[in-house]
């Protein structure tokens, strides 16, 4: 970048050029530290697994996607939840459309009707609900639903949430189930407009205008992965199973883009600069204006994209196998990080410089230093397998497979405590730094550090060559006595020489062996076991050594053996991780808890905070009772 | 066993209106390990020790720096004699002279020997040294994965043994407290705690390889 800058005021040295403002640096603060997972209990009773999850910009909805493609919609912050979409294999979406539509009248005006009675907040009738393949409505969501288990089961609730579907379908005699059609529903609220949702999955993508209460299905052509909206150019993005979709109007009607990635299921979309790029199933798509994509020299799948917001052109890349950082707009890709990631699913950007977190199904990781090093935000995580993550403020949320879980301590947003209440119950800033130490001392100890089985050296490995010097002294007495002459002659020849040979590649130790030996040949050690060896072989040793084909990253069998140590070393951390925190959150609450009168309790608790203590040494090696003592001494 | 008992009985005849504070309740095991003591025995026992892991990995990483030698050693002795036949003339005058009553053709014919005329020794001494420097190994080798494999095992290990003689060590030391504080009770109920702590002792002696108990007091 800053060779760039210097050729570009080499190129125009008359030219006043104002430097890009890059961003200040914010030192950040890790998220992990001191805070805990809550799940959110609203998530519970549903009947699918979460898939994906989102927020509106101005806070007031929350959209949840399910596995089987229902979505769920909450006004509360996302504690709890009402449907507002069935799911496509309930059948919903094999009614016959005019039927539909004239039931859907029907009930919408008795629903109208209903509702002027009841509430004057929700008698805006939607206008295109009279457009629409099928409306269905939650006029109550907000109202009714305090427990997404009760809103299921409660009859008069169940009512509100779905008047018309469930009417129609009953009308029309249809059993539930009855279409057995299935796809996750991806969730999207456009960032610039809060009232505006997008739901894509297997049945088209559905469109609410009005923070995502009412739906209608706005293509029913496109299965949609991802959405972004582009505001400088006025148009929103699908990325589909099958390429990417452009909408001029806001996600009303959807247009094809003829293109390089037609039949690629699209999954990321970004805007880098003036670019936007799009991960695929097969590679890396880059479009200056929506419509018209080429391929860059990536071509391996793509699950997430994050633009780095503090490098120009920085990008960072999960892909089923780990995560890649691009510095030049995704031209070329190294291996980011220490660690072995694998099941990412995305990225985001945290506060602070160099802030990223990251989750997948291994759960949710954050790094400081701009993804070189991760480590585990889990405690209080019970379902690891998290399949997407919305930040506010600089509280996670994140869709876990069976429900939604809270990073409970981190900067408040509108859900948080008062500050307050945070200034009485927070732990300590040094005692939440001394945890993050520990946990960190805990898992690098020597057999579990995760830092020497570093992919970037696999690969730095396969190029290193073997090495093979050769030394040879020989000495040759001689005696040749002619008789008849009376003569007698004798000598002594020596020789020594010193060979070498260097191997890349797949290099087997006996044909190394073999080809330094033919290489000896020119010596005159006859008669040697080195001089036995053809030199009619080298040649197809000499392509077998220097075979350089399949030096491909993560092939090979100590790849697979890394990766699976990687992985059982990480498992194993997490457990370990786990226990430190255990045993200093007891400290922290024997700390806080008021002394027993009796002697005998006092007793107790004495003995708990040593055995705490004595837990944390032995998980950091005696580094706890080490801190304290340094600690105490003056 | 016996000198556990006297131990418990001596402590039980404490009362708790004798104690300050619970530090003084404490005191009174501080002639015991304590548990880092403790730890330190099981990790010396078990052989799972860090500084073990770290030569491991330490080794596995610096045996790659040293190379594979291959010596040998040639030696070859090549020999040979030649031998000939020769008319008289051919080995000397006097031999001419007596046989100088033949014919040139039978002197012609005439042939002596086989005479060695000729010897040659040829002695070969070849040594050689190879060096093999497997470069990619210093970066990481089969051997490394396989070691820190095993490191991670030694580690699992160590956590477990560890967690289970703190375990041990702390629920031994409540049971004390409480038949130091407890006073009075059943005799029933008394020597079912005096077993338990015989058994959690000898249990803390398993992971120990019988060292805590060679640490206590004797009286």
């Amino acid at each position: 970048m800053l060779v760039g800058l210097l050729l570009s005021l080499l190129a125009a040295p008359g030219e006043a050029q104002e430097l890009p403002a890059m961003p200040t640096p914010v030192a950040p603060v890790p998220i992990s530290v001191g805070a805990t997972w809550r799940e959110e209990r609203g998530t519970r009773g549903l009947a699918a697994g979460l898939w994906s999850l989102a927020r509106s910009s101005d806070g007031a909805s929350w959209l949840v996607g399910l596995e089987d493609g229902a979505v769920y919609r909450s006004m509360d912050g996302a504690r709890t939840w009402s449907r507002v979409l069935r799911s496509p294999a309930e059948g919903g979406d094999e009614l016959d459309e005019e039927g539909v539509l004239l039931l859907g009248e029907e009930v919408a005006k008795e629903e109208e009707a209903r509702a002027q009675t009841t509430s004057s907040a929700e008698d805006e009738a939607d206008s295109e609900a009279a457009t629409s393949d099928s409306v269905v409505d939650d006029p109550d969501a907000e109202a009714s639903a305090s427990d997404s288990s009760d809103t299921e089961a409660a009859g008069p609730a169940e009512d509100l949430a779905f008047p018309d579907l469930d009417r129609v379908q009953s009308e029309l005699g249809l059993e539930e189930g009855a279409v057995a059609v299935s796809a996750p529903a991806v969730v999207w609220f456009s960032p610039e407009d809060p009232e505006l949702a997008l739901v894509g999955r297997s049945d088209g993508i559905w469109r609410s205008a009005d923070g995502g209460r009412s739906w209608s299905r706005q293509d029913p052509e496109a299965d949609a992965l991802r959405f972004l909206s582009v505001p400088q150019m006025g148009i929103v993005l699908a990325g589909t199973r099958a390429g990417v979709r452009v909408s001029p109007d806001g996600g009303q009607r959807w247009f094809d883009t003829v293109d390089v990635t037609d039949g690629r299921a699209v999954d990321a979309l970004v805007v880098l600069g003036k670019q936007i790029l799009a991960g695929s199933s097969s590679g890396l798509f880059t479009s200056a204006d929506g419509l018209r994509w080429k391929r860059l020299p990536m071509t391996g799948a793509v699950t997430g994209l994050l633009p780095d917001p503090s490098w120009e052109g920085g990008l960072w890349v999960t892909t089923p196998t780990g995560l890649l950082r691009s510095d030049d707009g995704g031209t070329t890709f190294y291996t980011a990080g220490r660690q072995v990631l694998s099941g990412l699913r995305g990225l985001t950007a945290l506060s602070g410089t160099g802030h990223v977190g990251a989750w997948g199904s291994d759960g949710v990781w954050e790094s400081t230093d701009g993804g070189v090093t991760w480590r585990p935000v889990f405690k209080g995580l019970r379902d690891p397998d998290v399949r997407d993550l919305v930040v506010v403020g600089d509280q996670p949320l994140i869709a876990a497979s069976r429900s939604v879980w809270r990073l409970t301590v981190g900067l408040p947003d509108e859900d948080a405590p008062t500050a307050a209440t945070v200034a009485k119950s927070a732990v300590p800033l040094r005692e939440q730094q001394m945890l993050g130490t520990l946990v960190d001392l805990s898992t690098r100890r020597a057999g579990l550090d995760l830092d020497i089985l570093s992919p970037k050296m696999l690969a730095v490995k396969r190029w290193l060559p073997t090495v093979t010097l050769t030394g040879q002294y020989g000495t040759q007495d001689s005696r040749d006595a002619q008789f008849l002459q009376g003569q007698t002659d004798e000598g002594r020849n020596g020789e020594w020489y010193v060979g070498g040979v260097a191997c890349f590649g797949r290099c087997a130790a006996g044909g190394l062996y073999d080809l330094a030996a033919a290489a000896d040949n020119s010596g005159s050690s006859d008669g040697t076991e080195l001089a036995t060896y053809s030199l009619d072989d080298v040649a197809s040793d000499v392509d077998d050594l220097f075979s350089l084909g399949g030096q491909i990253l993560g092939e090979g069998a100590e790849a697979f053996a890394a990766t699976n140590t990687g992985q059982r070393m990480r498992k194993y951390r997490g457990q370990v991780a786990q226990q430190v925190v255990g045993a200093w959150a007891t400290l922290q609450r024997l700390d806080r808890d008021v002394p027993s009168p009796s002697l005998s309790g006092q007793v107790s608790r004495l003995l708990d905070i040593q055995e705490a203590e004595a837990r944390l040494d032995l998980y950091t090696d005696g580094a706890y009772s080490r801190a304290r003592l340094t600690e105490s001494k003056p | 066993m016996t000198l556990l008992l006297s131990l418990t009985l001596q402590l039980s005849a404490a009362q708790a209106e004798d104690f300050k504070s619970p530090e003084d309740v404490l005191a009174q095991f501080k002639d015991e390990p304590d548990v880092n003591e403790v730890q330190a025995m099981v990790l010396d026992y078990s052989k799972t020790h860090p500084k073990y892991l770290e030569s491991w990995m330490k080794a596995a990483k610096s045996s790659a720096a040293l190379p594979s030698l291959t010596l040998y050693y040639n030696y070859k002795n090549s020999f040979g004699t030649d031998y000939g036949y020769y008319t008289p003339e051919e080995i000397s005058d006097d031999v001419a002279e007596d046989n100088s009553a033949l014919s040139e053709d039978e002197a012609s014919s005439l042939a002596f020997g086989p005479f060695e005329t000729a010897q040659g020794v040829d002695v070969y001494h070849v040594g050689a040294v190879r060096a093999t420097w497997q470069l990619n190994e210093l970066v990481m080798s089969s051997e490394e994965i396989r070691i820190i494999n095993e490191a991670q095992d030694i580690v699992k290990l160590r956590d477990k043994l560890l967690e289970e003689a703190t375990r041990l060590y702390f629920e031994r030391r409540r049971l004390q407290v409480d038949l130091l504080l407890g006073g009075g009770g059943d005799m029933r109920k008394k020597v079912s705690d005096q077993l338990r702590l015989a058994e959690l002792t000898a249990q803390l002696d398993a992971h120990t390889g019988g060292q805590f108990s060679r640490e206590l007091p004797k009286n």
